[in-house]
């Protein structure tokens, strides 16, 4: 690095590089893991629940069907209130939290669910985010290497201080750094 | 009153087409007399348009029941500010309240950056007046507020309940204006582009109006959660509602504009991508003005479907061909003038936060949009509910909150390892024993304490920030720690109001992570005497008791709590809307927590009755963290003082004082 050629320039600059996209990396599938695990109903409720507490969480994951946007625990209407007494009764006669999801999925459709259910065209609902940061990324990466694939090549003629020795060039950086 | 509004609409209209005409030939072919005509034009219009907006307030104030908009919206008996709010509660009357508001935006720029940009308001003022066209066109001859009854009532229909509350005075009239006010930024880009004037001029003059636009759909949103937390009696203050969801994703394109528009300010770079996020936010807030208005997605908000919904798919479709053509047309004036040299630079941070910014745009379109998607393809509408968009959503926000705590301290090009270090050192040790503590304490949900981890490092790197910077002043000006402090947001306003942005995010997302992880809620039914326990508290079921005036039947419970205190949660009915009854909630708000109940159902005798009980912890931080960052917007779009650059310039000598004068374009929001 005792000269401002390029060609050392990479290794001084890209492992803090590394090291911030590896982070990003990292915590956001942990926290994508995370939330995965926290919003599983089942962890949310246990056995020892009463029914009232286990008849809301089934409440939750139903979307009302004659209102908008709101679910069967939340909505005024008078459906919904019936609904709430169909868990009620049975919860009561034993039924598992599942059971009585299916028994409204087999009434209403997948519609009355409030989330999509994980399989067939569902899934694309889950990708497309994905799909779509991936081309991001993609697209971010491919404009930082054409970008420094072109100064790399053009050569010290193409920086904006020619000249300034690596020295210089840190010790210009700090001073830069000082200024609030 | 009939006709005199409908004249006013039509000749607005006549007026603004001339105008946009008129911009039109006179830009092109330099003419300055005809640019001066169409300027005064787009005045003559403003006015006429606050006239037929005071007359359609002024029909509703009379109860002009002639009117049918008048009688849709409102009745005798209701109080005087929601007979005032009818006005923009309808679909005619939002495009009113929205071409009036327009009109007003255009008027400040015509009147504000007149002598700035003289080459570039002629088409300015012509790409406003084509805007300002369609909505008048589609009020003077398509969805006229103005039209009458062909027979007599009484009294009229009055306001949709859920309507009838302090929230609709002050949400949709912000709401409405933030989607309107990304129509100033894009006219500017649009003038820039068919001008073929790209210098960073134009940006300048642009970033104050983005501000503008964000601040006021941020005030918008807030308002709209801290309604949806005290009325609709969920426990929680954001759904992922298509409307909602609509509302956000300009906000968030316009958030990424303000970030990437400091690459091209400072480095000449990225020409292309920003005029592609101004005219994203535009192109979002039509199309959320589509979804609302179009009924296509079911929402909370759809009393406001309407017959308009394939005008405002036009006129989409036509901004978007208009923005894409232009934008090929000048891709050779857009080449950056520098390039990108490492990843750990301001810049490529900014990149990065870009690109946070649009997932997020994607993963929210795509879930809005999706249920639309399966009912053409297979016949099936399915809901994509708040679960979906949260755990898509929250690592990209806590990835944004981590670029949020990087990128202000990487320098500009590049960082070389000692300043890295120098700069990040502190505020990782910070989060990494904030993970430590979270988790001794006993938490251990990941998220949370992820979430929270990286929360403490940004105030961190804030902290960081602040105490350089009152350092430096300090040195520089020799004024006291406190002074200095201040001096900050006085001569900088721009970073430092950027950084307060930044500050009241942090806040605001500590109160989220906290509500949203630990919110704890209880279905409960309760015999007259009989005592339900959640979190700290115990309430006592004492019994209902009933209230009644001319618009609804109120039935109220009487819950005691654990310090001898009594909450009267309640249930209106309504005499308008017997089915679709309104929760009074109770909400005691504390720093720490809220306590928050519901009124559910109860027996025929009135002996036992259900209830919904939260406890939502740190929403009060919510609101705090919100004002902040419109204080900080406030801040950050302030007009720096300019003479003192003069008097820099006047006396080179004084380099001492040079860096402190320099004006920093810092991070912010």
């Amino acid at each position: 690095m005792s000269t401002s050629g390029s060609s050392s320039r990479p290794v001084l600059s890209r492992w803090p590089a590394i090291a911030l996209a590896s982070l990003l990396i990292a915590s956001g599938l942990v926290l994508w893991l995370a939330i995965a695990a926290a919003s599983h109903p089942s962890t949310a409720y246990g056995d020892g629940a009463s029914i009232d507490d286990r008849a809301l969480a089934i409440e939750n994951e139903l979307q009302c069907p004659v209102c908008q946007n709101v679910t069967v625990a939340y909505s005024g209407s008078t459906l919904a209130g019936q609904m709430r007494e169909v868990v009620h009764e049975q919860l009561a006669a034993g039924k598992s939290h599942d059971q009585i999801i299916q028994y409204f999925v087999d009434r209403y459709g997948e519609a009355i669910l409030t989330q999509p259910p994980k399989h067939g065209l569902n899934l694309l609902a889950w990708l497309l985010p994905l799909a779509g940061l991936a081309l991001g990324l993609a697209a971010v990466a491919s404009v930082l290497r054409s970008r420094r694939g072109i100064s790399e090549s053009a050569g010290p003629a193409a920086s904006a201080e020619p000249g300034l020795s690596a020295d210089d060039e840190r010790l210009l950086a700090t001073a830069l750094e000082e200024i609030p | 009153m009939a006709a005199f509004g409908s004249l006013t609409l039509v000749t607005a209209f006549v007026l603004a087409l001339y105008g946009f005409i008129a911009a039109a030939i006179g830009a092109r072919k330099q003419l300055p007399d005809l640019v001066r005509s169409a300027r005064n034009a787009l005045l003559a219009m403003t006015g006429l348009v606050v006239l037929a907006s005071l007359a359609l307030v002024a029909a509703f104030l009379t109860h002009d029941f002639e009117l049918s908009y008048v009688a849709e919206h409102s009745s005798r008996q209701m109080p005087p500010a929601y007979v005032i709010a009818a006005f923009y509660s309808g679909q005619q009357g939002s495009l009113v309240y929205w071409c009036l508001t327009l009109s007003i935006f255009s008027s400040l720029v015509v009147l504000l950056s007149w002598r700035h940009n003289r080459e570039l308001m002629p088409y300015v003022v012509g790409v406003l007046l084509a805007m300002q066209s369609f909505f008048l066109f589609l009020l003077a001859f398509v969805q006229s507020p103005f039209i009458t009854l062909p027979f007599h009532v009484d009294d009229g229909n009055g306001l949709n309940p859920v309507l009838q509350d302090k929230g609709m005075l002050v949400h949709p009239p912000m709401m409405l204006m933030g989607y309107m006010s990304w129509s100033i930024p894009f006219a500017f880009a649009i003038a820039a582009l068919i001008s073929g004037r790209l210098d960073t001029q134009w940006l300048r003059s642009v970033r104050r109006w983005t501000l503008a636009a964000f601040g006021i759909q941020g005030i918008g949103l807030l308002l709209g959660a801290w309604w949806a937390y005290h009325v609709l009696g969920w426990g929680g203050y954001w759904g992922w509602d298509p409307v909602e969801n609509a509302a956000f994703m300009p906000w968030l394109a316009g958030t990424a504009f303000l970030h990437s528009v400091m690459v091209q300010e400072r480095r000449g770079m990225l020409k292309v991508w920003n005029l592609t996020l101004i005219m994203l936010a535009y192109l979002l807030a039509i199309f959320g003005t589509f979804i609302v208005r179009s009924g296509v997605l079911n929402s909370v908000h759809a009393f406001a479907q309407s017959s308009i919904g394939p005008f405002f798919f036009g006129w989409l479709a036509l901004a978007i061909g208009v923005s894409a053509g232009l934008l090929v047309w000048r891709l050779p004036k857009l080449r950056g003038e520098s390039e990108f040299e490492t990843l750990a630079s301001r810049e490529a941070s900014f990149l990065f936060n870009n690109w946070l910014l649009i997932g997020c745009i994607v993963a929210i379109f795509s879930g809005t949009i999706f249920p639309v998607i399966s009912e053409a393809l297979r016949g099936e509408q399915i809901t994509v509910g708040p679960p979906f968009f949260g755990a898509v959503n929250g690592p990209i926000f806590l990835a944004l909150m981590a670029t949020m705590g990087l990128g202000p301290l990487l320098p500009w090009r590049r960082a070389s390892r000692s300043v890295f270090w120098r700069n990040f050192a502190k505020p990782l040790t910070a989060g990494a024993a904030t993970v430590v503590i979270l988790v001794a304490i006993g938490l251990r949900n990941p998220g949370a304490v992820l979430g929270w981890a990286v929360c403490v490092f940004v105030l961190a790197t804030l902290a960081f920030e602040f105490y350089r910077g009152t350092i430096s002043r300090r040195r520089v000006t020799g004024k006291t720690t406190l002074g200095a402090f201040a001096d900050l947001f006085a001569h900088h306003n721009r970073r430092y109001g950027g950084y307060l942005v930044h500050f009241g995010l942090v806040v605001f997302v500590i109160a989220v992570i906290g509500s949203q992880f630990y919110q704890v809620q209880r279905q409960v039914t309760l015999e007259r005497g009989q005592t339900a326990t959640i979190g700290r508290y115990t309430l006592t079921f004492d019994g209902l008791s009933q209230a009644a005036d001319a618009e609804k039947k109120t039935t109220f419970a009487t819950l005691t709590l654990a310090d001898g205190s009594a909450v009267h949660p309640g249930k209106s009915v309504w005499n308008r809307d017997s089915s679709n009854p309104t929760s009074d909630i109770v909400i005691r708000s504390t720093p720490l927590e809220d306590l928050y109940v519901v009124l559910g159902d109860w027996t025929p005798d009135q002996s036992a009755a259900t209830f919904l009980l939260f406890v939502n912890p740190v929403v009060f931080w919510l609101w705090i963290g919100g004002a902040l960052v419109i204080a900080g917007t406030v801040v950050t779009a302030w007009p720096h003082p300019q003479p003192r650059r003069a008097a820099a310039a006047a006396h080179p000598n004084r380099l001492s004082e040079r860096p402190a004068q320099q004006q920093p374009v810092g991070a912010q929001a």
